[in-house]
């Protein structure tokens, strides 16, 4: 008994040292994801934007943009190699899709419109409604591996998009080149990380507005559209309140704001019970803290290339900018069906303020 | 210069102690099943008379974590056991009890694990308690560069920043519904409302819905004693081929889904703010 004992203690020592050593070994590749420092790499930015954040563990290089950008387009990062990244994210939507909602490989619905990559470097909480999901290396994970609902389809099938990526040529290069601290490994983390990279790189910037409004170009913008910036950043129509700053969105991270600024909103769209109710799954960031205060409470989006990525609202709900503005105007379209909550506060405000909300 | 001299002391006073101190502990291996009453809840095989529709069921997935384990001994004290990490099923913290074998319909891989194994001081022991969940230590983290059992794919939650305590995924059949039933029907135990905190490390405050329930089983015997996980308990109270509206598919811990209202009852856990009228699904045979 005695010896038997001992015998396991020892082969659990070993086993411990072993696992031990397996762990230091993947530490020594890879870093975790965690705190942010400003990009070294050139984005190819105006001087007057600030650069991204990005993980101490996963510092952008050229190399590995470009892993991730052949990542981002393959369809083997899917079940049934049927979809790709792209799939929801087209780029010439601001990588969006057009749809209210997407269908996954299995046909199943998510319950949130697809969200414009478009600067995505420069917001510290990344979706519509998760105050947790901070890094595009941990969003990666949800259409990768999520199973509620199922996006891409790949949970317990890491080991087959290994192996179908092992098999494409173009990869023996590409991630070698990205990841050689890592020796090259294809694997969910790299895959994740590479991704992660890419989708910093896609910076929308200098648009006519920004050459107007910080390059000095008088010409860049048409008067009506000075009458629009105006309007816009009134105390009438107060769109300036969660649309500001270098991505015209509330939500916030960059060079000079490294504190991170985030918002999450009720602007009104529901009201099903009378107290501010919104409709499940979509119950706003509530789903995820469970406070009651948080019933409603969305993200603002980018403005940027807004008028190529409709339909509009986290569920797709509003079919173009026209009756987006129609819902602002209205002080929120479920304002006047019962007493909303105090956290739609900023736009039964405006209601009061706006005649033409009355 | 005293001080550094103590410690060697110490030190070599405690490697003499070592081999008395493992002389003084034994191995010992908690084994699990997974049943639907009486049988084992296996991939490929189909079951009927399930829930309040006694409805049809096939399993896609059988996989949960336990933690924190500890025996009761013969004065009622308890005594943890000291996990032996594999690099497969266990760390030193949790186990993942993986009862698919990719057979039938499952996802997974062919290998099974029904067993916790450990050492605890020598001793008799009658009686466990253990909980289902990952601790909330590690439950929060790069799942990509986790080491096992929490680099599994299948169990992680991204969208949730943390583990499905339980994967049970099940296909259903038959019932009132009858042609629209519904045909899929899930089990995924977790943790929610987690406030903000560090990325992918444990959040500051525990989370306000942990959902780890803990199981003390009397008159557990270590060595004869096997603990069964009773699906068909787990579900008597639900209709398993209706799934509450606006809802995800089974329950999935989402607060608001009608589905897990009597699921919580029976894993003994609370739900929404109503206590549980005590867990009905395990016990030992």
């Amino acid at each position: 008994m005695r010896r038997a004992s001992t015998l396991a203690l020892m082969l659990s020592a070993l086993i411990l040292a072993f696992s031990m050593a397996r762990a230091q070994q993947r530490l020594a590749g890879l870093l975790p994801i965690d705190a942010l420092v400003a990009s070294s790499h050139d984005f190819g930015l105006p001087g007057w934007a600030p650069r991204p954040l990005e993980p101490v563990g996963n510092r952008t290089t050229a190399a590995k943009i470009e892993l991730g950008r052949h990542l981002f387009y393959d369809t083997r990062l899917s079940g049934d190699g049927s979809m790709s990244c792209a799939s929801c994210h087209r780029q010439a939507r601001a990588f969006t899709d057009g749809r209210p909602t997407s269908a996954g490989v299995t046909g199943q619905m998510t319950p949130r419109n697809a969200m414009s990559l478009a600067n995505v470097a420069y917001f510290p909480v990344l979706t519509w409604g998760n105050p947790l999901m901070k890094h595009l290396e941990q969003q990666a994970l949800v259409p990768l591996i999520g199973q509620e609902p199922v996006e891409l389809g790949l949970a317990g099938r890491e080991s087959e998009l290994v192996d179908r990526l092992r098999a494409e040529p173009v990869y023996a290069r590409l991630f070698p080149q990205a990841f050689p601290e890592a020796g090259g490994e294809i694997s969910l983390a790299t895959v994740v990380r590479a991704l992660a990279a890419f989708q910093r790189s896609l910076i929308s910037l200098r648009s006519p507005y920004d050459r107007y409004r910080y390059e000095g170009d008088a010409d860049a913008l048409s008067e009506s559209a000075i009458r629009g910036e105006a309007l816009f950043f009134s105390e009438r129509l107060e769109c300036h309140h969660c649309h500001n700053g270098i991505n015209f969105a509330d939500t916030v991270l960059h060079e000079r704001n490294k504190a991170g600024e985030v918002a999450f909103h009720n602007t009104g769209l529901y009201n099903i019970d009378g107290k501010g109710g919104y409709p499940a799954p979509n119950i706003g960031i509530a789903e995820i803290t469970g406070r009651p205060t948080d019933m409603g409470r969305f993200r603002a989006p980018s403005l940027r290339n807004v008028a190529v990525t409709a339909p509009y609202m986290h569920d797709g709900s509003i079919p173009t900018l026209d009756q987006v503005i129609d819902h602002y105007a209205a002080g929120g379209v479920a304002s006047r069906r019962g007493r909303m909550p105090a956290s739609a506060a900023p736009i039964r405000s405006k209601a009061r303020s706006c005649p033409a909300s009355r | 210069m005293h001080f550094a001299r103590a410690g060697v002391f110490w030190l070599a006073a405690a490697c003499t102690v070592a081999p008395a101190m493992a002389a003084a502990t034994q191995p010992v291996e908690i084994r699990f099943d997974a049943r639907i009453g009486g049988e084992p809840a296996r991939c490929g095989r189909t079951y009927a008379g399930i829930g309040t529709a006694k409805a049809g069921l096939s399993f896609q997935d059988i996989r949960l974590y336990v933690s924190a384990v500890r025996l009761i001994d013969a004065r009622g004290r308890e005594v943890a056991v000291t996990l032996i990490p594999d690099d497969q099923w266990q760390n030193d913290q949790v186990t993942l009890l993986d009862f698919e074998d990719r057979t039938g319909n499952c996802n997974g891989n062919a290998a099974m694990n029904v067993a916790v194994r450990g050492t605890v001081p020598a001793g008799q022991y009658r009686g466990l308690v253990f909980e289902i969940g990952v601790p909330r230590a590690i439950n929060h983290q790069d799942p990509t560069l986790a080491d096992a059992p929490l680099n599994v794919t299948g169990m992680t939650w991204p969208w949730r920043i943390g583990y499905k305590f339980t994967g049970i995924d099940m296909e259903t059949s038959g019932g009132a519904a009858g042609p629209t039933a519904v045909s899929g029907f899930s089990i995924h135990l977790g943790s929610t409302a987690c406030g903000d905190g560090p990325p992918m490390a444990a959040p500051k405050l525990a989370c306000a819905n942990p959902n780890r329930p803990t199981y003390r089983l009397a008159g557990f015997d270590p060595a004869k004693s096997v603990v069964v996980l009773d699906i068909a308990e787990l579900l008597a109270g639900t209709d398993i081929t209706v799934n509450a509206p606006k809802s995800a598919s089974g329950c999935m811990s989402f607060p608001g889904d009608g589905d897990c209202a009597a699921i919580f009852d029976r894993l003994g856990l609370a739900w929404e703010g109503k206590a549980s009228a005590g867990q009905r699904w395990v016990r030992a045979d």
